[in-house]
């Protein structure tokens, strides 16, 4: 079946309960997929990233069955002390395992439950937004709209325990899952999220998902993204983040798994002082193929962009980063500085990287730098003319790499996690 | 046209007007018989050039075939640049002063064209003979002069205009042209192919230091006409050369199209220098004609030990659109490539490098500097590229852009490919303005806020000046003082 079929057997079956505006909001996103279509390797979005593989899943439809529960299923999640925890197992709300909170105005649920209480808040920031423009997969997302998130924190709330979204996969069967997060924070507003991908079956599956975060003025929103998908799933991720005024937003995106992975991400600061934070970190091996692409534009005057994104390769692993920075003509007084750097532990890995600077205001201080290389020559003759040997030190510097980045998570537990991930990876445990 | 400096408006504004009114010198034309083409471009006319010159038959096959290929192309729209389409029928493609006979010595060249080349301050005759400098000077589609070619044969040295390698070098000719930038390279690399009427050709034997500095000198002249020249450099083993190439064009209202190609090829050992002040006819303040600049330059290093170096001074036509590349073939060859480009009115530039990382130990460096005022927009696009048997190369690419007036752009666009990992890639850019702290600093030492912009911008340039031979480095700066006065505050 094609996903057009897919599309209206859906629409048939499962949505015709839905409000009139997400059918039409589906709908729209489906005519604008089949208008610009799957990408290829000539349009310079995606110039290095094969997605063949990708193709078959398109014409698959989301599950709609609950899948058995599993006990190893809760091994798979963060342990967190205190957090509101949502849980999609092979794309579907897992009610059982999750928390959701729906009171004093606030709103951590599943998004196919706000659809079916025609939430007007979620009616107001889905239905209007139709994501970024010539974005294919955004767009078959969007058509496909149906499973996910929809959070929401009311004016000068602030939420103390992490929300802590998981998006789980246990079948055992090729399939394809469209998670969909409508995050939106009012003014002064605060809270964490960490967004999770992982799994417990080593089956090839694709994940297309799709975060929209609105930061509202003096909002703030730190947002943890951790890929840990298996080795042979396909993750395609659009992140896109509005900001307001004095909104201030902190990205961490760490991808260690999946065959192929593909992270879109882009934040308007549409807001006179808005801050944007881009922190990423990405580890290959084998022949894992990891894409970052990430875009800042600066719409208003004296908005501050700080982009680090970080990556070790080994294997034959093939890592990828675009980072636009756009400083349109009124947004005077702008900050932005960026960095790639790239550790390459084989050589047969490789590193295609293109920082880009469009700045059509004057007075601005933008720089950006990038770097492939091996491990420092001088520091590794240091530490051996310790006494530590070849081996152990390029360990130490490894980590001490990675550590640039890891040391920025702020929530301790999660710090942890993902140091031993990281460990893990570079032992090939 | 806003005030950039609010706290002196009105000396701010005199001095943008006096700037935007400044009158491209270069801009007259010479009145002089010419030999013309019928306008457009097809088989005959092709087959017209080919004739007018000369030329054996291989090289109408290949200007044939490049005419084939070029049909099935696609003008480029991937450049950040804004370009009204350019009718290829609406072109002159060959234009010669008329010739009585054949010349013997420079002093029988025809007395406007050695005064035009005098009013561009190049006379040909005399002074170029104190500096020592051999020139090629090259008018519409054709070399009119070349100088000091007996002292150079001396040394061994060819250099000629591609008209005359042509018929005292075909073997050469054959071997080389079009084994850099073969003639499916690009869309203006193929039209150049076709029709390319002169250019300069270089050849430096083995372990021959040319004596002098070589140089080119283009003018487009005629109205409708399309300069396609084409350069071919070849520095056989341990050999050096320094050649540097300048520009000039009348002032028009339409715009005139130049695409050249030129091709550099570096034996074990060999350097070769390139570097070039560009500087077409701009357009005028409202963005009204100009130059289109199109042109492929690529250098190979082929042998070990080899070393290309480009230098270049953007500071004319209306669209530029230039990539001078390094194929770095050779084991430890070295590549280099020094950029100042200035966008001033509406002029719009796409210029940077591509460095081909192949064999091993081989090092790249860029510097690449960008200016841009009033509405124009400057782009750096470059790519360095580490194949996996490029083993501990090495690269360090570092792009600035100023920007003065916020009606202008700064672009960067560098891609870095990286396929092994004993290489070490090192890529650095930033933007900014004029820092007002600087400008404080120097105007409290007692120098002029016009002289204090000056002295930033020409700091600013450094490290790519002074990569130019020492006469045009002067003639740089003052190139560049003459664009920027009065436009930054």
């Amino acid at each position: 079946m094609s996903f057009l079929e897919n599309f209206n057997t859906l629409e048939k079956e499962r949505w015709g309960k839905n409000p009139e505006w997400i059918r039409s909001f589906r709908k729209t996103a489906l005519e604008e997929f089949e208008r610009i279509g799957l990408p290829t390797k000539k349009s310079e979005e995606w110039k290095y990233t094969d997605i063949t593989e990708v193709n078959p899943f398109i014409d698959l439809v989301p599950l709609s069955s609950s899948p058995a529960f599993l006990d190893k299923t809760t091994d798979a999640l963060l342990k967190l002390p205190s957090c509101h925890r949502l849980v999609f197992v092979n794309g579907l709300f897992s009610p059982n395992l999750s928390t959701p909170l729906s009171k004093n105005g606030i709103e951590i649920e599943s998004l196919e439950k706000a659809l079916r209480e025609n939430n007007s808040i979620l009616k107001q920031y889905l239905g209007n937004t139709l994501t970024s423009k010539n974005n294919s997969f955004a767009s078959l997302n969007s058509a496909f709209t149906e499973q996910g998130t929809f959070i929401y924190i009311p004016k000068k709330t602030v939420i103390n325990e992490v929300i802590y979204i998981v998006y789980l996969s246990t079948h055992t069967k090729e399939y394809v899952h469209y998670p969909r997060n409508l995050i939106v924070l009012d003014t002064d507003a605060q809270v964490k999220i960490i967004e999770d991908y992982t799994h417990t079956t080593e089956n090839k599956y694709f994940t297309n998902t799709l975060t929209h975060i609105h930061v509202q003025a003096r909002a703030s929103c730190e947002h943890y993204k951790i890929e840990r998908e298996n080795n042979n799933a396909l993750h395609i991720a659009t992140v896109e983040i509005d900001q307001q005024e004095y909104s201030s937003f902190t990205s961490h995106s760490f991808s260690f798994g999946a065959k192929l992975t593909r992270n879109t991400m882009t934040s308007r600061l549409n807001g006179k002082g808005a801050q944007c934070t881009f922190l990423g970190f990405y580890m290959g091996s084998d022949e894992q193929h990891i894409d970052n692409h990430t875009m800042i534009v600066h719409e208003k005057e004296e908005c501050t962009s700080t982009e680090h994104y970080h990556g070790i390769l080994d294997d034959k692993a093939h890592g990828v980063f675009n980072g636009k920075i756009y400083v349109a003509q009124h947004a005077q007084k702008t900050n932005s500085e960026q960095t790639n750097r790239t550790l390459l532990l084989s050589n047969d890995a490789r590193m295609d990287t293109k920082p880009q600077l469009e700045i059509f205001a004057d007075d601005v201080k933008c720089t950006h730098g990038a770097t492939v290389g091996k491990l420092d020559e001088t520091s590794l003759y240091y530490l051996r003319s310790r006494g530590i040997a070849e081996e152990e030190a390029k360990k130490i510097l490894t980590r001490a790499f990675a550590e640039n980045l890891t040391s920025k998570i702020t929530i301790e537990p999660l710090k942890e996690h993902i140091t031993t991930l990281v460990k893990n990876k570079l032992h090939k445990e | 046209m806003k005030a950039l400096n609010k706290k002196e408006p009105t000396s701010e504004s005199n001095l943008i007007h006096e700037i935007t009114n400044r009158k491209y010198k270069y801009g007259f034309e010479t009145k002089i018989d010419m030999e013309i083409a019928p306008k457009g471009l097809n088989e005959d006319v092709i087959r017209f050039i080919s004739s007018k010159k000369n030329e054996p038959e291989f090289l109408l096959e290949w200007r044939l075939k490049a005419y084939e290929h070029w049909k099935t192309m696609q003008f480029p729209e991937w450049p950040n640049l804004k370009i009204a389409p350019i009718d290829f029928q609406d072109i002159i493609y060959y234009a010669a002063p008329k010739k009585k006979n054949k010349l013997n010595s420079l002093e029988e060249v025809d007395k406007e064209l050695l005064e035009t080349f005098d009013k561009l301050g190049l006379p040909l005759l005399e002074q170029k003979r104190l500096a020592g400098v051999a020139v090629d000077a090259v008018f519409d589609s054709v070399s009119v002069a070349t100088t000091f070619q007996k002292e150079l044969a001396k040394a061994g040295v060819i250099f000629c205009s591609m008209s005359e390698a042509v018929h005292n070098h075909p073997e050469l000719i054959q071997k080389y042209l079009g084994s850099v930038v073969p003639y499916q390279d690009n869309f203006f690399a193929a039209l150049n192919s076709a029709v390319f009427s002169d250019g300069t050709f270089c050849y430096i034997p083995k372990g021959v230091k040319c004596p002098l500095e070589l140089s080119s000198y283009f003018r487009i002249n005629t109205a409708n006409t399309g300069q396609f020249e084409r350069t071919l450099i070849i520095a056989e083993e341990a050999s050096t050369v320094s050649y540097l190439e300048g520009c000039t064009a009348p002032m028009r209202d339409e715009n005139q199209l130049h695409a050249a190609v030129v091709e550099l090829i570096a034996f074990d050992n060999a350097y070769i220098k390139y570097s070039t002040i560009q500087n077409w006819y701009p357009g005028d303040k409202t963005g009204k004609g100009g130059i289109y600049n199109f042109v492929t330059k690529r250098g190979i290093c082929k042998g070990n030990n080899s070393h290309i170096s480009w230098t270049q001074v953007e500071t004319g036509s209306a669209i530029t659109w230039k990539y001078p590349s390094c194929i770095l073939k050779g084991d430890n060859s070295v590549g280099e490539f020094y950029s100042v480009a200035v966008t001033h009115n509406f002029q719009q530039a796409d210029t940077g490098t591509k460095m081909i990382h192949v064999g091993k130990n081989t090092r790249s460096t860029i510097i690449s500097k960008g200016i841009s005022t009033d509405h124009g927009n400057n782009s750096y696009r470059g790519l360095v590229k580490i194949l996996k048997k490029a083993e501990n190369s090495r690269n360090f690419s570092q792009c600035d852009s100023l920007l003065i007036g916020n009606q202008c752009g700064a672009h960067t666009f560098p891609y870095i490919e990286v396929a092994n990992n004993s290489s070490t890639i090192e890529h650095e850019a930033t933007t900014s303005k004029v820092g007002e702290d600087q400008l404080f600093y120097l105007q409290q030492r007692g120098l002029s806020r016009e002289d204090a912009v000056n002295m930033i911008i020409n700091g600013f340039c450094k490290e790519v000046f002074k990569e130019l031979p020492m006469e045009f480095s002067v003639e740089a700066q003052r190139l560049l003082a003459i664009q920027l006065e009065g436009s930054v505050g």
